[in-house]
């Protein structure tokens, strides 16, 4: 794989096909593609956790509707704060949508500037070539002040990476395509998983008889 | 009757007590930025009318006759003082909205296009499942109370959808038809219409015969009930197309597909008091958007479903259960032109343009199909034109027929896209104007 440097970027911005193109929309400023990076920037919408009186989060046992039950959507605008207290947990979404084409993936790690203020910007780090739709963003402030979130602030950043050769991917691929607000997790999709493995979990415990 | 001392008592004590309640909610704090400002003025105006009647109550010493309409006029006021409180969860959705950011830039614009840049727009779920407007809420209040000068000067909107279409982007220019109402009043289009009408003889001698059919078809009433029957009527005829006529020239075609979504499986050729039927009102549609030059448009992206509107829209002129419905049916679609032009001078230039307009909707619904942000790739596309290149893709993506209409509106990932695209273009084109 190789890092897409400023001119690169620029190239797979301007590609001519669509399907060919890296849509990164919307660009506020162009000043955004860097040498060896793109600037992303917070959107407007969020995911709160709610505080519950149920003793936890177990995705093998919860369904989807109880997990996104216990998480709030909140909207944002331009001009109004977020504050995100010490040891809170949010999901944000990035303000750009991004299309990337087969044969590009990426990585996204958080601005150190914000870290310095004790903002850890975590995300699945790892963009897969043909994504499509805004980053889920995990933003936790480790530090000991409340933190002020702005809409629009730039806030990570994304390094591409060019495939050796282009992946096969179909346009619905992904349990996460397309989307325009942060997403929640969808661990219990995976529910068939977790009980096979409560199952080897039971066959290995009663192996001795 | 009114007018007991302790009645007037109880009245002053409990309109006191209404008053420093509202004024105390959290709800009625001062607002950050201009929406919702207007709105909240119009509620402190409310409470100030209040204030100034109960300052000017009579004393002891006054006749009986004049405690006594004092009392009544107070009671009868009693009922939108309690009403004031449905304005505080109006107020708590300028702080955080609603509706998406999208449809809530998409209604402001709306406002701004239609009525004018003098207004304050408050876009609010309601339990009810219809689109409705209010306007000056409170205003019969406050312009009642003699001697009392309210500080509100913009006219403040309160814009509700039904809570089930928050998320339904494609409904959304339905939005333009309930601002238009406030247009209507503010700019008094329905006496511009009617007046015009009223200079024309055609019209006089057809009024003429329809109070005479009338007199048979209703005996019981005096001529001049007749005529005040039909004069009402009239004008809430006029106020629905005209309406229709400001959405249409704002929103074009994505208004006449919204309003085929949401109208016609609630009605269909049935006239009534305050509607005109659905039949009528597709067909003065289509010849406007005719006029306007989105024939081409409509044969090329949705000839099925401009087709099935036209068969409906020849329904229009079956028979009607009155002769005033007639007489209404027959004046509006012969004078359609009249209310066409009121509401192309009234919306000016901020009239979605088919000649650029188009390759904006094109381009949307391209980027739609490629399942990418419609916010455009090297310029904002205009958040109408995104919505109209919406409907063009959930026409594509789900069939050019009635049913494809139903199945758009189930279309979540679309419409999230479009209302996404419509905030974004609002952002960047903002962004621009602060460098």
């Amino acid at each position: 794989m190789t890092a897409l440097g400023r001119e690169e970027l620029r190239e797979a911005m301007e590609a001519p096909s669509l399907g060919d193109r890296l849509v990164i929309v919307p660009l506020l400023d162009p000043a955004q593609v860097g040498a060896a990076a793109v600037d992303l920037r917070l959107g407007t919408e969020f995911l709160l956790l709610r505080r519950t009186r149920r003793p936890g989060i177990d995705p093998g046992v919860r369904s989807q509707a109880d997990l996104d039950e216990m998480q709030e959507r909140v909207v944002v605008p331009f001009g109004e704060k977020l504050w995100l207290h010490p040891r809170h947990f949010i999901l944000a979404a990035t303000l750009e949508y991004l299309a990337l084409p087969n044969d590009l993936c990426a990585n996204v790690v958080g601005r150190s500037s914000w870290g310095r203020l004790g903002l850890i910007v975590a995300t699945a780090v790892f963009v897969h070539p043909g994504f499509h739709g805004c980053l889920t963003l995990e933003l936790v402030n480790e530090g000991d002040s409340p933190i002020a979130l702005r809409p629009g602030s730039r806030i990570a950043q994304l390094s591409l990476h060019r495939l050796a050769s282009a992946a096969e991917v179909s346009p619905d691929e992904g349990k996460y395509h397309g989307p325009v607000r942060p997403e929640p997790s969808r661990l219990p999709s995976e529910r068939g998983e977790f009980d096979r493995l409560d199952k080897l979990g039971s066959e290995l415990r009663s192996r001795l008889g | 009757m009114d007018g007991d001392p302790d009645d007037l008592e109880l009245l002053l004590a409990t309109t006191r007590q209404e008053v420093d309640a509202l004024r105390d909610d959290r709800r009625l704090a001062p607002i950050q930025g201009s929406r919702g400002a207007a709105l909240r003025e119009h509620v402190l105006d409310l409470l100030g009318a209040f204030d100034h009647r109960i300052a000017e109550t009579p004393d002891a010493g006054a006749s009986p006759a004049v405690r006594r309409a004092f009392a009544r006029s107070l009671r009868q006021s009693m009922v939108m003082l309690r009403g004031a409180y449905a304005a505080l969860p109006w107020l708590a959705a300028t702080r955080e909205p609603t509706v998406n950011l999208g449809s809530l830039y998409l209604a402001e614009e709306l406002a701004t296009a239609l009525v004018g840049s003098d207004v304050d727009l408050v876009v609010v779920p309601n339990a009810e499942a219809m689109y409705s407007t209010t306007s000056w809420p409170f205003s019969a209040v406050i312009d009642g109370t003699a001697g009392f000068t309210p500080s509100a000067s913009r006219r403040p909107i309160v814009l509700n959808y039904p809570l089930s279409d928050g998320d339904r982007l494609l409904l959304h220019p339905l939005f333009a038809h309930e601002i238009g109402h406030a247009s209507v009043h503010e700019h008094n289009l329905v006496s511009t219409v009617e007046t015009g009408l009223d200079s024309s003889e055609a019209f006089s001698d057809a009024f003429s015969e329809t109070i005479q059919a009338m007199k048979t078809f209703w005996p019981a009433a005096s001529e001049t009930r007749i005529i005040g029957t039909l004069r009402a009527m009239l004008r809430a005829w006029i106020e629905e197309l005209l309406c229709d006529h400001l959405a249409t020239e704002a929103m074009g075609p994505a208004f006449l597909l919204a309003f085929a979504c949401f109208v016609m499986p609630l009605s269909y050729g049935e006239p009534g008091n305050q509607h005109p039927p659905a039949t009528l009102r597709v067909r003065l549609m289509l010849e406007h958007l005719a006029r306007r030059g989105w024939d081409p448009y409509l044969d090329s992206v949705t000839p099925g479903i401009k087709s099935w509107l036209t068969n409906v829209s020849a329904d229009a002129a079956g028979a009607a259960p009155a002769p005033s419905f007639a007489f209404f049916r027959d004046q509006l679609a012969d004078n359609a032109e009249t209310l066409q032009d009121t509401t192309n001078v009234r919306v000016g230039s901020h009239c979605l343009d088919p000649a650029a307009s188009i390759p904006a909707a094109d381009e949307a619904a391209a980027l739609l199909d490629a399942s990418i942000l419609p916010v455009g790739l090297d310029e904002p596309l205009h958040g109408r034109a995104i919505l109209l290149g919406g409907w063009q893709s959930a026409i594509r993506r789900h069939g050019d027929r009635p049913e494809g209409l139903v199945h758009a509106l189930a279309d979540r990932r679309l419409q999230d896209l479009v209302g996404k695209a419509i905030e974004m273009s609002t952002v960047v084109t903002s962004w621009r104007a602060t460098a």
